[in-house]
């Protein structure tokens, strides 16, 4: 057995029912965990479980609104009701969206932040609870954004939301070593998730000369995150936290231009 | 076939002896153990030769390369003959590297030239020459090994604290101009790693006995110890491997808990 490998391990992932989230989910069954799927929509949520169960490992598919303290609390209860236990939890939910800011308000700004940064703040601790009390140890990761890093033109909220999420995990990376509670966070860049795809922000992969695009100019493929929270879920990086993993494609020394732009569009 | 696994890569790992840390020689034997043939590479052919013959012994392939990286002809040599014993190179580990102690102002300029050239210089001459290439060839993972020491400094190295920030600025820079060419370069900086004493023979004794006392911590928790070589070849093999195909240009610091400093 490799020391990637997640075999047999509890893992619960929010948002996992599309883009990012179903990658990790789908990345962490090939590894050998089970897997409970967190997000709003159930019926997104029921796919991705079954396609869990189609590779041999156990699922649950469970609706929660990760900015509610009870639901997340009740997600953690039902998974270790179900599996005896909790190894992995992945803080994955979230998304922007922002009006201008001369017309933004107050309750705009409330919803980016309870959406991006309280559901990690909620997640961690109620995971964290489970691991203390299992006395095992455990890994925690957060999905921030290259937004909490970078300057993000119209996503003045998620961008703030994003780099609290990388602060915290430090700070709580620290609370909890003692208890061998390895938290990490991984940032990614622009991804071509299936709906960033269908939207046709992704630029083409063929160049007007008829060239390839190196894919490390190209945007990251939601697998790319999910390796790295593979990586960060295993024993592989057993000595590694409060630490912050940027999945970062260079797509701007390509087309910075149309990146821009693209970019401009994702924020109106 | 698991996104980790290096099946027939190339490697070649500089300080594979490991007569300092043990570091290059645990990241050799670590990638063989992932399915790449490593030509081990350092100054001193006895300990590469036993490196060379353990992975051997557990059904890996490798060889000993004996070269100085602070010598670019000796480098280009070094990189001819890999490349005439095994036809290519995808993986290159830079972790020759060690440094003297002492307060910044008892650091001679012969020190001070002396531990850049073995860390940064040795850095520079092998992925400028492994890095053509690669080029050639239009794929490649560059792994740099920096240090802790090289964000938050060193109060007993100062030499080495800058020579491992330059690696890991060098490792964006070189990340930034061969992204097009499908190289990925990264940088895994370990924290305190368990040294055996006799290894470092220059350690002065308050050092040692700080790291003795860290490493007797009662009922210490494994995250607040000093590493192990082997944490830091896990992260060494993730970033040769396909399952970091996504990332160039970024330092991954394995320090455990190890994070408080002032300047993090």
């Amino acid at each position: 057995m490799s020391v990637f490998d997640l075999q047999d391990k509890v893992a619960i992932v929010t948002g996992g029912g599309s883009g990012i989230g179903e990658a990790i989910t789908m990345a962490y069954a090939r590894a050998g965990a089970h897997v409970v799927v967190a997000a709003r929509k159930q019926e997104r949520l029921d796919k991705v479980a079954e396609a869990v169960r189609a590779l041999g490992r156990e699922s649950l598919a469970i609706s929660t609104d990760v900015t509610d303290p009870d639901q997340v609390n009740r997600l953690i209860e039902k998974t270790v009701e179900k599996f005896g236990r909790l190894d992995i939890m992945v803080a994955n939910s979230g998304g922007g969206g922002f009006p201008p800011l001369d017309k933004a308000t107050l309750e705009d700004w409330d919803k980016q932040i309870a959406l991006n940064l309280d559901s990690a703040f909620l997640c961690d601790v109620a995971a964290a609870k489970a691991m203390i009390a299992q006395g095992s140890g455990g890994k925690i990761i957060n999905i921030s954004s290259t937004a909490g890093i970078n300057l993000n033109p119209g996503l003045a909220a998620y961008a703030a939301a994003k780099a609290g999420v990388i602060n915290f995990t430090k700070t709580v990376a620290l609370s909890w070593a003692g208890h061998g509670i390895n938290v990490n966070c991984v940032a990614p860049g622009f991804t071509a998730t299936p709906g960033i795809r269908k939207a046709g922000y992704v630029p083409p992969e063929i160049r007007k000369d008829g060239t390839k695009v190196p894919p490390l100019l190209m945007p990251n493929e939601p697998e790319h995150v999910a390796d790295a929270c593979v990586f960060l879920a295993s024993e592989a990086s057993s000595h590694v936290t409060g630490e912050l993993m940027i999945i970062r494609a260079m797509l701007h020394m390509e087309r910075s231009n149309d990146v821009a732009r693209d970019r401009a569009k994702l924020t109106v | 076939m698991s996104q980790f696994e290096l099946t027939d890569k190339v490697a070649i790992v500089t300080g594979g002896g490991g007569t300092s840390h043990g570091i290059g020689s645990c990241i050799a034997q670590t990638l063989a153990s992932a399915g790449a043939k490593v030509a081990v590479v350092g100054r001193n052919k006895a300990p590469l030769d036993q490196v060379v013959d353990e992975i051997k012994s557990q059904g890996g392939d490798a060889i000993s390369v004996i070269a100085d990286v602070t010598d670019p002809v000796s480098v280009d040599s070094m990189v001819a003959e890999v490349k005439t014993a095994m036809g290519r190179i995808d993986i290159l580990v830079n972790s020759a590297g060690g440094s003297s102690f002492g307060n910044p102002e008892d650091i001679t300029p012969e020190d001070w030239s002396a531990c850049l050239a073995l860390n940064l210089n040795g850095t520079f001459y092998c992925s400028a020459a492994v890095g053509k290439e690669m080029i050639a060839q239009q794929s490649g993972k560059i792994i740099n090994i920096g240090s802790s020491s090289g964000i938050k400094g060193e109060e007993n190295a100062a030499h080495y604290a800058a020579a491992k920030a330059a690696i890991i600025n060098l490792t964006r820079s070189l990340a930034i101009s061969w992204a097009i060419h499908n190289i990925n370069v990264n940088c895994v900086s370990p924290g305190s790693v368990d040294v055996p004493d006799h290894d470092v023979p220059d350690m002065p004794v308050d050092e040692y006995a700080k790291r003795q006392k860290l490493q007797s911590v009662e009922g210490g928790k494994p995250l607040a110890l000093p590493g192990k070589p082997q944490d830091i070849a896990n992260s060494v093999v993730f970033f040769a491997s396909a399952g970091s195909d996504g990332m160039t240009g970024e330092n991954l610091v394995v320090r455990g808990s190890e994070w408080a400093s002032a300047y993090a």
